[in-house]
């Protein structure tokens, strides 16, 4: 869903490895079914294009499962992108580049500045969207995507206006959230696998 | 092989080759043993990443390992013959030794090794070298690396089980060493007591040469091994056996692993089959110098066979099972 502008592919940090190592080396998916935004294209915006394209010609994006940053920014839409953006060029905020500079011997002049990455509008058009929230430390984005109003400074809190989008989040993610909050939602978990039992 | 024939079928990939990737098996990476799959195409190993993100094809063969380890050969620079044949004693049927041995080591996960002769009389040496040579191995047997000569240039206290009578000093220096063995070029290895008189010249001789020197079957103190490393010896012949065991006054040939006044690091063989050396002394040896650690199997006559009386050199070995 997004990639540095201009470091290797087979990087450490790269998108493509991370896919790769996590995901693409352990299934049996055909390689040409596989299409992640290329960073070191000539053309960057073109390459942008290419890819809602592809999207289009491929009948939309039928699951997209993300995660998210503790400033609940989904892909590499921080906070401050527009909702309605499309894949693009995304300049990293300077407290990302800071955070990223461990990951490159601590060398700003090696860290990306640039990304590409799909827009939330891509996202918002996928038929269903999957977060995966872990951790205390996103405890606080979690609150601000459920909890608060439709913000542009919490990219995925847009997700509240999505028909079909699952918050998979651990213990430790709930920290934040009203305890009315939580427990809404695990009732609604009973409620639910009960009726699931009785149809059964 | 360039292939003219026909328009290769929209493949980007340079080589008509089959890509196999070998799945549910560990590898040995940086030191560590890693759960990867293991690809390889004309006989090369393959990095799989590019082949995924820029020929875009997918493995033709995939085998399952079913959790086999896959590592690069072994290599045993002390075996003194196997599987009923014994290198320093069967000068009759010598080539029909060596390539029987480096058939059996095969099923070991050895694919090179070094023939080795114990401590023997001049005619032995002369009857044998020149018909061990050095071969690239393959699918009919592990390849030949040279000749290790263990002895005859030891001390007597250190036999092991090296016969005493024809032990030897190197009182008239490198010429004794050149008339015993006669020649020279198919050896890759010979182990020195480094306290003989002379040893100091023959092993800055032999290093020379590029012949790797052991020191080993030693009454040898630290000094000793200190000056045969700084004479060009790098290796000592399987620690702690065949040598005066660690005193903390003196370690001994042992302290070689932890010495400041040696400028070169040494490596050293070890026999780690729990007997020849209890697993307490195998770990003292790994936590203090784990680089310099070679695995060894020191495997003679018996190897490979059940119960039975084989030879080592000119002595004789009954093997029975407890």
């Amino acid at each position: 869903m997004d990639e540095y502008v201009g470091i290797p592919r087979d990087h450490s940090q790269s998108y493509h490895t991370f896919m790769w190592e996590n995901l693409f080396k352990h299934i049996d998916i055909d390689p040409a079914n596989a299409h992640i935004l290329d960073g070191n294209a000539q053309d960057l915006e073109k390459e942008c294009q290419l890819y809602e394209q592809k999207i289009k010609e491929a009948g939309g994006i039928e699951l997209f499962m993300g995660g998210i940053g503790p400033d609940g920014h989904i892909a590499f839409n921080e906070p401050g992108s527009s909702l309605v953006s499309r894949t693009r060029v995304k300049t990293l905020n300077q407290e990302t580049i800071t955070a990223n500079a461990r990951f490159f011997n601590n060398d700003m002049s090696k860290v990306p500045k640039q990304s590409l990455t799909v827009g939330v509008g891509t996202v918002m058009d996928a038929r269903e969207v999957m977060i995966l929230i872990t951790g205390s430390h996103k405890a606080y984005a979690l609150h601000m995507a459920i909890e608060e109003g439709v913000n542009h400074m919490w990219t995925v809190s847009a997700f509240q206006q999505h028909p079909r989008t699952l918050m998979l989040c651990d213990e430790d993610a709930t920290l934040e959230l009203k305890v009315k909050t939580v427990k809404y939602f695990k009732n609604l978990h009973d409620t639910h696998s009960c009726l699931m039992e009785e149809e059964l | 092989m360039p292939s003219v024939s026909g328009q290769s079928a929209g493949s980007s990939s340079s080589s008509r080759s089959l890509i196999y990737q070998f799945v549910n098996c560990r590898l040995v990476r940086g030191g560590q043993i890693v759960k990867d799959d293991f690809w390889f195409r004309g006989g090369r190993i393959l990095n799989p990443e590019p082949v995924f993100f820029e020929e875009k094809v997918r493995a033709d063969v995939r085998v399952d390992c079913h959790d086999a380890l896959i590592c690069p050969g072994f290599v045993d620079v002390q075996v003194n013959g196997g599987f009923g044949y014994d290198f320093s004693s069967d000068a009759d049927r010598l080539e029909e030794a060596v390539s029987s041995v480096s058939r059996g080591v095969l099923a070991t996960g050895v694919t090179s090794f070094c023939p080795t002769l114990v401590t023997s009389p001049d005619s032995v040496y002369h009857k044998i070298m020149p018909r061990i040579e050095r071969t690239d191995g393959g699918k009919e047997g592990a390849g030949i690396l040279g000749v290790h000569l263990e002895g005859p240039f030891i001390s007597p206290e250190k036999k092991g089980a090296h016969p005493l009578n024809y032990i030897q000093n190197l009182d008239q220096g490198f010429s004794k060493l050149e008339s015993t063995y006669g020649r020279l070029d198919n050896t890759s290895v010979v182990t020195i007591a480094p306290e003989l008189t002379g040893a100091k010249e023959v092993i800055r001789e032999l290093s020379d040469r590029g012949i790797v020197v052991s020191v080993g079957h030693s009454n040898g103190n630290l000094e000793d091994g200190e000056a045969a490393v700084n004479s060009g010896a790098s290796f000592i012949t399987h620690l702690f056996n065949a040598m005066l065991p660690f005193h903390h006054r003196d370690p001994g040939l042992v302290g070689l692993l932890t010495s400041r006044k040696i400028n070169q690091p040494v490596f050293y063989g070890i026999i780690a089959d729990g007997i020849h050396t209890h697993p307490a002394a195998l770990r003292i040896a790994h936590r203090t110098h784990a680089k310099g650690l070679v695995l060894v199997s020191d495997g003679m006559a018996a190897m490979g066979l059940g119960d039975g009386e084989h030879h080592i050199g000119q002595m004789m070995v009954k093997v029975q099972a407890p």
